[in-house]
């Protein structure tokens, strides 16, 4: 007992004690790891991208700007990737982030057994890594790769403290080191994560002392903890409580068009959605506009592409607009009647903004044009893969995919290309010839152009193909107090706050 | 389960061998049952809800499961009695259909319930020594879990739905009947007049059952009642959890959880619909405490 | 030696609480091993990483090592944090004892004192006020009671924070929601224990010898009166906690009932294993305590 009442009177001060320079965040959910190599969900990355840097670093308005490195050269043949790092970068345990440290995290990255969810960004193309001076790198890939940039601004291109893998190991996820503008202080499971100011931050002091983040599952909770003033800001704020919180003040809103497409990936395996014409009446017979409309606000277009709009790559294509009277003529050439058809209609529950909400709007629509619809909501997220995509497979199912390299070849491989069907994501099994084959050309393309033609030819025919049915590019609101600024959400919808600051 | 207090076991002024009343209508019972107004309010709510539930295809506005997007989270209006929801859909006709499911579920679980719960505490009643120290031993551990989350487990394993909650929640008040049972049936042995009958050749098992079901009848339908409100209220908390029955069933706990997003724009949807969830425990509360009073001659009007 | 015994019995209990969770969350769809493997690992690495966790191996086999690990303390490695079950637990099982305990005060006081009052106060409003007042308690949704409260005094009145943990005022709404349901069975139960006990003779003979009625309450009539009370504290344990689940769920209470139930919805089975043996234990030690406690009240107990 009286150790127990210590430990609140000493939480009570040390609450105290970092008034006036802490920066609270609010998150949904539990953190994973902070391993930069091993991890791909949001919430771990709002603390991440404090924590580390990467030798690029990608701008709100999805360009790739210098971060470790002060400058990079391409080799002609496009094999050949040369940075020259800042001097004098320390990770937060001093020691420094030369070459060999790059080296080093990169190459723990690339072992040969080594697995994890990152891997598979950079073990494809990158044949090795090599120390070329003490601030010179150079990446070696096997054939010319346009994206690789986008790819090392990514998450998993983020560089550990070689020291500290080596102190760490295996639980480095519990322990980061980085270099970034905040160091890892204390992490309390399922409760809250401590970050402080590293003084030693290459690029200058960082503005706030602390960060504090906290777990608060509850949506309602958070908003009202950012309106009674206990918490600066909160991700992933609701269309709904957004409507309410407009005006308000002492609140602002920030609302980030991402670059995840929202769709729901039709099974082509399965008859008679193998039928184009099926899938084309699919898309006709919802009224997608109308449910954005009324659940998002009247920003939020259409998806025209399987690209979102911000993807470099993106060509505005082919939009499917609300017409039940198509899609019966359509299902009508292919020899059926809505009724005729079921339709399984799967969508993971809390997973994206209004996911399940939109499925049911989806499956509302759906009956109402007289398909014999089946809705199954999926709460844990790790089911609906394992369900969804290993071991069963619905008609439709809903995914939103956002490429975090914010271009077309992360939009699209994995999700359309043939060597990908029928494995997570392209689980709707498409698998097109000339598709896969443009995606590849355009790899080694070496002009914008170039690259964006190809793009386009593929996006053409994929329209026309309609192996989803296309939805929005996802958009997600942050709202924070209104004596802060400087808050970033980059279109990969990752929380980027080393520059803000609290009044 | 909600103990409401006092054992609910046939005791020793459980009325058998007691001068049978003139009527029926004048017993103790009934007339304790009548006489208190909390009681009659918690029937009149009790058939209210049933009534709900018969009548819902009859009563509803609109249909339940279909909605207009664009019509969504309107506040309770001529055209809506009690609004729309988040998808459009009418309120006052969801809350109807829920009553429907809420009243499946809770009657199908006790069914459950009961009829394990019987079997087993007949076993041990019956059987005693070993049968009963092991039947003792598995009550005891499902008494162990906290009930929801044995009911999230057994949901886990059998997947989402109103089949796997009503096995849920029917689990979950096994050991009350088993409790009542095996005493009505260890008390009911010792009867003389039972030994009686078993040396004039009569089966065991005949006069056991006959005796049984005369001695326990009350208690059980107080269970019941009290089970019945527990199950509506286990059930809405394990859809509110997201493991119950799935959208867009109407269940009361699933408009609740769907309803919580919004609970500061539309708090109607959860206001309402909470609302009567309440209303409904209560009123088998009420029933169930008034029919306990009714059958414990220590509280009977005479 | 009464209590010696208690103990020993209590261990089949344990173990087929372990066993039955052991087997059913076995029984749980979803391959974890494919879950922590992540979506782009092949088939092989998937193998690898159920063979390392033992997942490959017959359930008896497992349940084996379980109870080898369970000799020494080890309850295994949560797949979904990879820290220690033992730890993860440990840590978070005081939040939910200081909330469970906090909710036990509310229900206690509030309970009890309704229920003498309403004895006393016999066949008048009192009396009928606080019995709808008790069934009402029972028969609230948690979870919305839970949402109301937050809305009213967090929101609107802006007088107690919204939700987390840290100081007493994180405590307070948490700890109604929880309290009012058990306030209420106690109310009753203290009311009908209370009226059996004034009838009782040796009460009426106190009163009757001009003892002052409040000696007479304190003294003897809530004493006996208390026995049962106690007897359900201890059977309410269970519905206790499940009450908690929701409780802590809606606020954002990191203790361990909201841990059990994440840990099933993330298929996590060490941990879900580890925090189920937990809390067996932790209900079977309140049983006991509940049993000390019987004894004191009650001296008529002690010498049986």
């Amino acid at each position: 007992m009286k150790t127990f009442i210590a430990l609140i009177a000493a939480l009570s001060l040390s609450v105290g004690l970092a008034q006036g320079g802490t920066l609270r965040i609010l998150l949904s959910s539990q953190l994973t790891t902070l391993e930069p190599q091993d991890t791909t969900d949001t919430d771990s990355a709002a603390v991440r991208f404090q924590i580390y840097n990467g030798l690029v670093r990608m701008t709100e308005d999805g360009n790739v700007v210098g971060d470790l490195a002060e400058s990079w050269e391409v080799s002609s043949d496009g094999t050949a990737y040369t940075f020259t790092l800042h001097d004098g970068v320390k990770f937060h345990d001093g020691t420094a982030l030369d070459a060999a440290a790059v080296v080093t995290s990169f190459e723990r990255l690339l072992e040969e057994d080594r697995n994890t969810s990152s891997t598979a960004y950079f073990q494809p193309i990158v044949t090795g890594v090599e120390v070329v001076s003490d601030l010179q790198v150079r990446f070696h890939l096997n054939e010319p790769f346009a994206p690789f940039l986008n790819t090392l601004a990514h998450a998993a291109g983020h560089i550990m403290s070689p020291a500290g893998i080596e102190q760490f190991g295996e639980t480095y996820g519990q322990n980061p080191v980085g270099s970034g503008p905040y160091r890892f202080v204390e992490w309390v499971r399922g409760e809250r994560l401590v970050l402080e100011r590293f003084d030693d931050y290459f690029a200058g002091t960082p503005p706030m002392e602390r960060i504090e983040y906290r777990i608060v599952p509850e949506a309602s909770t958070r908003v009202a903890l950012l309106e009674t003033g206990e918490a600066d800001v909160i991700l992933r704020v609701s269309p709904d409580e957004a409507n309410r919180l407009r005006g308000m003040s002492g609140v602002e809103l920030m609302n980030t068009p991402t670059a995840r497409a929202m769709f729901l990936a039709i099974n082509l395996t399965r008859a008679p959605f193998d039928d184009v014409r099926v899938r084309q009446a699919i898309n006709h017979a919802v009224n997608v506009r109308a449910i954005t409309d009324a659940l998002f606000g009247e920003d939020v277009p259409q998806l025209d592409s399987p690209l979102a709009p911000n993807v470099f790559g993106y060509v505005p294509t082919l939009r499917y607009d609300f017409d039940p009277d198509r899609a019966l003529e359509l299902l009508a050439d292919a020899g059926f009647e809505p009724g005729d058809i079921a339709i399984d209609l799967w969508s993971p529950n809390g997973r994206y903004v209004q996911d399940a909400t939109v499925a049911q709007a989806i499956a509302q629509d759906l009956d109402t044009f007289g398909f014999d619809v089946n809705l199954r909501l999926f709460g844990d997220f790790s089911e609906y893969i394992q369900v969804a995509f290993v071991e069963d497979r619905g008609d439709m199912m809903l995914l939103g995919w956002s490429p975090s390299t914010l271009e077309a070849e992360g939009g699209l491989y994995q999700v359309l290309h043939g060597d990908r069907a029928n494995q997570f994501a392209n689980n709707s099994g498409y698998d097109n010839p000339d598709v896969n084959r443009l995606i590849e050309e355009a790899r080694s393309e070496t002009t914008e152009e170039g690259r964006l033609a190809k793009y386009g030819e593929a996006q053409a025919i994929i329209m026309n193909d309609a192996p989803w049915l296309f939805l929005y590019p996802q958009p997600v609101i942050t709202a924070h107090a209104s004596n802060v600024s400087g808050v970033v959400i980059l279109p990969s919808e990752h929380l980027v706050v080393r520059d803000t600051v609290k009044d | 389960m909600p103990d409401m207090g006092g054992e609910v076991l046939p005791g020793p002024g459980t009325p058998v061998g007691a001068p049978e009343p003139r009527s029926v209508w004048r017993s103790p019972f009934v007339r304790t049952l009548v006489g208190d107004p909390w009681t009659i309010l918690g029937a009149l709510i009790v058939v209210l809800f049933l009534l709900m539930a018969l009548l819902a295809p009859w009563l509803a506005t609109h249909e339940p499961t279909r909605g207009s997007i664009v019509a969504r989270l309107q506040p309770p209006s001529p055209e809506h009695w009690f609004g729309t929801d988040g998808l459009g859909r009418d309120l006052f006709s969801r809350v109807l259909y829920g009553a429907r499911l809420s009243a499946l579920i809770g009657f199908l679980a006790i069914v459950v319930s009961g009829t394990i719960g019987t079997v087993l505490g007949a076993l041990a009643g019956f059987y005693e020594g070993w049968t009963d120290t092991l039947v003792g031993r598995t009550v005891d551990t499902l008494l162990a879990f906290p009930g929801i989350l044995l009911a999230i487990l057994v949901l886990a394993v059998l997947g989402p739905g109103i089949v796997s909650v009503i096995i849920a929640v029917g689990i979950f008040g096994v050991p009350t009947y088993a409790r009542v049972v095996r005493a009505t049936v260890l008390s009911v042995k010792q009867f003389d007049y039972v030994e009686a009958a078993a040396a004039l050749g009569a089966h065991t098992l005949i006069i056991l059952t006959r005796h049984v079901m005369r001695n326990s009848w009350a208690p059980i339908i107080v269970l019941t009642s009290l089970n019945f409100g527990t199950a509506v209220l286990t059930a809405s908390a394990l859809s509110f959890l997201g493991v119950g029955v799935q959208p867009p069933s109407p269940e009361w706990g699933a408009i609740i959880a769907e309803g919580r997003q919004y609970i500061r724009v539309a708090p109607h949807v959860t206001t309402i619909t909470g609302l009567f969830i309440f209303v409904t425990v209560l009123g088998f509360n009420l029933l169930g405490d008034g029919l306990r009073d009714a059958s414990d001659p220590r509280t009977q009007r005479r | 030696m009464y209590f010696a015994r208690r103990l020993l019995e209590a261990i089949p209990v344990i173990i087929a609480v372990t066993f039955i969770v052991f087997v059913s969350v076995r029984l749980i769809p979803g391959d974890p091993a494919r879950v922590i493997a992540g979506l782009e690992a092949t088939d092989a690495t998937v193998e690898a990483i159920r063979a390392d966790l033992g997942l490959d191996r017959p359930v008896l086999l497992q349940y084996v090592v379980f109870l080898r690990g369970l000799a020494v303390g080890d309850l295994g490695t949560s797949y979904y944090y990879g820290t220690p079950v033992i730890e993860e637990v440990l840590r978070r099982f005081p939040a939910t004892m200081e909330l469970a305990l906090a909710g036990l005060a509310i229900s206690i006081v509030v309970g009890i004192g309704i229920g003498v009052l309403s004895a006393v106060k016999r066949g008048t409003w009192w009396d009928r006020g606080t019995l709808v007042f008790a069934i009402a308690g029972v028969s609230m949704p948690s979870f919305w009671l839970a949402l109301m409260l937050i809305i009213v005094f967090a929101v609107d009145l802006g007088w107690l924070p919204a939700g987390g943990y840290g100081t007493w005022r994180h405590l307070v709404l948490p700890a109604v929601t929880l309290g009012l349901f058990g306030a209420g069975t106690i109310a009753r139960l203290t009311r009908s224990s209370m009226l059996e006990v004034l009838r009782q003779d040796y009460v009426r003979t106190a009163a009757a010898k001009g003892l002052p009625f409040r000696s007479v309450l304190f003294k003897h009539a809530l004493r006996n009166a208390l026995v049962p009370v106690v007897t359900m504290l201890g059977l309410q344990l269970g519905a206790f906690l499940s009450r908690a689940v929701v409780t802590e769920t809606v606020f954002g209470w990191p203790g361990i009932a909201r841990l059990t139930v994440t840990a099933v919805l993330d298929r996590d089975f060490p941990l879900i294993q580890g925090s189920v043996l937990w809390l067996a234990l932790v209900f079977i030690a309140a049983n006991l305590f509940v049993d000390v406690v019987y004894a004191v009240i009650d001296p008529r107990i002690r010498y049986a």
